[in-house]
């Protein structure tokens, strides 16, 4: 079924007119349901050998975009996301940790520990806010990659939310890689410790793609054939 | 004339309000036997006339029982448009059919003896 250039675009302001109106996570999915009815509506039309533009018959036959419910009375704010910006920033408090947890393994130059790590200031602030900060950070960045994806362009910064989401289990994950392969003989254990570091390199090149990626197209879902 | 106008309006919107409960229990109905796509789901309800359904009604609930895990999807690449999405029952959805079915029973039922009992006096 081959349809004319102007007749795509008949199906997709009619998508995008009915978008802003479906609310919840499944919106997208209900859009793709939506464009699958109609070009069923066409098949149909075409195989009682009706002629003409069909797709405008089957449009004026569906359902308004105002049935599917009222405009949202508060859109997104647009901007950076920031949820995105407010985790990435809470992941420097991890640094100190990872300082401390350095020197407790043998990643460490073996001198006696700094009398830093013994402070008031570090146990009771710097040490509490290094560990929630990371946690709370990968919340934030999950939150923000969902309020940019449901936004659908509005608010941006979904690398921001990435890096508050993985910043943390990545540094995790390095830290941990690297103190096994300090610790390992060449002749004991190896080939699964290089098998550990492919692991890392691997989620860690994932996580580099993920935020280096752009944001999905407005129309990932709907008449890509456009 | 006035009374009689709004009188209509309240039976129109008992019987809007009505209708929407009962989407989402003909939808379960609809998907009981075997899984179907979208089109002929909206079909299928389309031909219940009493229920006066369309596309704008029965999407959004099929979206929100796939939500709620009453009913899973299966995609499958169609020659024109988007992959074709067959909905069909989870186990959950199928015990939330069983329920449904026997309350609307229960319901029926009760809602007949009132009436019957009504008429007869």
């Amino acid at each position: 079924m081959d349809l004319a250039d102007y007749e795509w675009s008949q199906i997709k302001s009619y998508l995008e007119a009915v978008r802003p109106r479906l609310t919840g996570p499944e919106s997208e999915e209900t859009l793709v349901d939506i464009e699958s009815h109609i070009h069923m509506a066409i098949k149909a039309r075409l195989e009682a050998g009706e002629q003409g533009n069909l797709v405008a018959a089957v449009l004026a036959e569906l359902d308004r975009p105002e049935q599917y419910g009222p405009l949202p009375k508060h859109p997104h704010h647009s901007g950076l996301s920031l949820y995105g910006l407010i985790g990435a920033c809470l992941l420097p408090f991890a640094i100190p940790v990872i300082g401390h947890v350095a020197e407790l393994t043998p990643l460490g130059d073996g001198s006696p520990m700094p009398a830093f790590y013994e402070s008031d200031v570090y146990r009771f602030l710097l040490l509490p806010l290094g560990i929630i900060g990371p946690l709370v950070s990968m919340v934030l960045g999950w939150a923000g990659i969902q309020q940019c994806r449901r936004s659908r362009g509005v608010v941006y910064g979904v690398p921001l939310g990435v890096i508050s989401l993985w910043g943390a289990p990545l540094i995790v994950l390095n830290l941990f890689g690297l103190v096994v392969f300090a610790n390992t003989s060449p002749s004991i254990g190896f080939p699964i410790v290089m098998v550990l570091m492919l692991l890392v390199v691997f989620i860690n090149v994932w996580v580099l793609r993920r935020v280096t990626a752009g944001p999905l197209p407005k129309e990932h879902f709907v008449a890509e054939e456009l | 004339m006035h009374s009689t106008v709004c009188q209509e309006l309240r039976v129109k919107s008992w019987i809007t309000q009505l209708r929407k409960g009962l989407i989402e229990f003909c939808v379960i109905n609809v998907l009981k036997d075997s899984e179907n796509y979208g089109y002929e789901i909206v079909g299928r309800l389309k031909d219940l006339e009493v229920m006066d359904v369309t596309e704008s009604t029965v999407y959004p609930v099929l979206s929100r029982l796939k939500g709620e895990g009453y009913l899973k999807v299966r995609s499958e690449p169609s020659q024109s448009g988007p992959p074709r999405r067959y909905f069909s029952l989870t186990k959950l959805g199928e015990q939330r059919l069983r329920e449904m079915n026997a309350y609307w029973d229960l319901l029926s039922e009760s809602i007949d003896t009132v009436r019957q009992s009504e008429g007869a006096k």
